[in-house]
């Protein structure tokens, strides 16, 4: 603290720091690439409003929904449902020994973990409709070409969030176990695994939740579940049964969120 | 040993000889620096004979845990030689040093448990060493032998009652015991244990070097322990072992020292 003699007081510094040249130039780069974006996107506030009308036109004929071939959608409703459930299954189991490859420092076989890195970067990127594409092709059409679709996506989204989990877990238990002569892959299995398992199980409800939308997209190419009942009640301009299955998915997809939330929550609270 | 010793500023002192018994840990002029940095010591040499219980005291930075990791195998030295159980650590196959660590427990400054599994499945793991696989990976699964075993030596540590309580429920002081039951379960000739009572307030410390101390002498398991707790050194080890401005400075039986001795060695 300045002195009683001194008049000069301490001024707390700046509230804002002035950008430098570079700083101010990425800003402004930022700014252009927002705008060039928007420009090959061809938004359009005006389109946006003219469009409302369209929009009302649409919900006015959707309204109310038909139930008339409500039993058959139910099923294909279940089907999509049931379509999640294997392929995420499929996907987490595929996903646990890409992802000890794949994580730093867990196996010693770092040679490995490049390709095991590049499968799940593969799996992860090329998006599941691409996949559901593919597996139409290899094994034809319906639910299960979309399964092994939703596997692939799966492992892809598993693979890396369960590596990171795992290399996120406290290595003091693996190097004590490790000191002792007990091999790495054992440590693997009986303390990083163990440690990591909440972060796998809430990964898991999230890759449910996410195959549970996709399944319903992956109907439109052919691969099983609802999205085909929706194509064609959208082909067929029949919007009061494509109202319905909007609604279904809607109930469905947030069940499906509601359990998942209610599952985290207990293990957070737990772990 | 020469009560009359001058701790720190004294000339590096030759290695002690080995006791009489067959000497499990020989420590023959080592030498570790990390990188271009000085060295953290250099010509470090003695012999634990089997059985005994030494303490290796020293200020912070003074090598006892690199000494201790050198002894694992987990740190090369850059000069010198450990011989464990008259077997040369750092030499042959990752397999043949696995085994070699086998005969060892080892207990670190945090008790490292698992924290999400049972106590029991803790101590189970500290037999993995003799044969790895899923049976060993929970106590739910293990072949009843191991179950009695790492059961036992629960018991030893006096917490066969908290077998099945989860191993993050425990007290500091209870998981430092389970983690030394853990040791003990694989029947180790040699435990090392890294600072053990550090983290601890000073009750659970007493009671974790006590409970160390007394599994030593129990089971006749070999047992050298770091410690900056010089009443710990001297109340639970037959034998202290002093580092200090990178050299041996003390190698010496524990009742022949004074607590105002060895704080000598702390500059």
């Amino acid at each position: 603290m300045a002195s009683t003699a001194d008049p000069v007081r301490p001024r707390p510094p700046e509230r804002f720091t002035r950008p430098s040249a570079i700083a101010f130039l990425i800003y402004a780069l930022a700014v252009a690439v927002v705008v060039w974006a928007a420009n090959g996107a061809e938004w359009s506030f005006s389109e946006l409003v003219t469009g409302i009308p369209a929009l009302a036109d649409f919900l006015s004929r959707a309204w109310p929904p038909s139930l008339d071939r409500f039993g058959s959608l139910s099923r294909a409703l279940v089907e999509t449902f049931q379509m999640a459930i294997v392929g995420t299954l499929v996907g987490v189991v595929l996903s646990v020994p890409l992802a000890i490859l794949a994580a730093r420092g867990l196996t010693g076989l770092n040679w490995l973990r490049w390709p095991a890195r590049g499968l799940v970067a593969l799996f992860r990127t090329v998006p599941d409709l691409v996949w559901a594409l593919i597996f139409v092709i290899a094994v034809g059409l319906g639910p299960f070409a979309g399964t092994l679709a939703l596997a692939v996506d799966t492992a892809g989204f598993c693979g890396r969030f369960f590596a990171e989990a795992m290399e996120d877990v406290d290595r003091g238990p693996s190097d004590s176990l490790r000191a002792q002569g007990v091999r790495r892959f054992d440590t693997i299995f009986c303390a990083t695994i163990p440690a990591a398992l909440p972060a796998f199980v809430t990964t898991s409800l999230f890759a449910l939740e996410k195959s549970t939308r996709s399944s319903v997209i992956l109907g439109l190419v052919g691969a099983g579940g609802i999205g085909l009942e929706l194509k064609v009640a959208m082909d067929l301009f029949d919007y009061p049964r494509a109202a319905t299955i909007i609604l279904m998915i809607f109930v469905l997809v947030v069940a499906v969120e509601q359990a998942g939330a209610m599952v985290r929550a207990r293990i957070i609270k737990d772990r | 040993m020469s009560l009359a010793f001058a701790p720190v500023a004294a000339p590096a002192r030759p290695a002690r000889p080995a006791s009489s018994s067959p000497a499990e840990l020989v420590v023959r002029d080592l030498a570790v620096a990390y990188g271009e940095a000085p060295p953290v010591f250099t010509g470090v040499a003695f012999a634990v004979g089997r059985g005994e219980q030494v303490a290796l005291i020293g200020a912070n930075g003074a090598g006892k845990s690199t000494l201790l990791r050198c002894c694992l195998g987990f740190v090369a030295p850059a000069a010198g030689e450990i011989s464990l159980f008259g077997r040369r650590v750092g030499a042959g196959t990752s397999g043949e040093q696995r085994t070699l660590r086998g005969g060892l427990g080892f207990v670190a400054q945090k008790h490292n448990l698992v924290p999400r599994l049972s106590v029991l499945s803790n101590v189970v793991h500290g037999t993995l060493a003799e044969a790895s696989g899923p049976r060993r990976w929970l106590q739910g699964f293990a072949p009843r032998a191991v179950r009695e075993r790492a059961y036992a030596a629960l018991d030893m540590v006096g917490l066969a009652d908290f077998a099945l309580r989860r191993a993050d429920a425990l007290s500091g002081g209870q998981s430092q015991r389970v983690a030394i039951a853990r040791a003990l379960v694989a029947e180790p000739r040699l435990m090392l244990a890294d600072e053990p009572a550090a983290s601890l307030d000073p009750a659970a410390g007493e009671e974790v070097m006590a409970v160390f101390a007394r599994v030593s002498r129990e089971t006749g398991t070999t047992l050298i322990f770091t410690t900056h707790h010089l009443d710990h050194a001297l109340r639970y080890a037959e034998r202290v072992v002093g580092l200090a401005g990178g050299r041996l400075q003390l190698d010496a039986p524990a009742a022949t020292l004074a607590p105002e001795f060895l704080r000598g060695l702390y500059g």
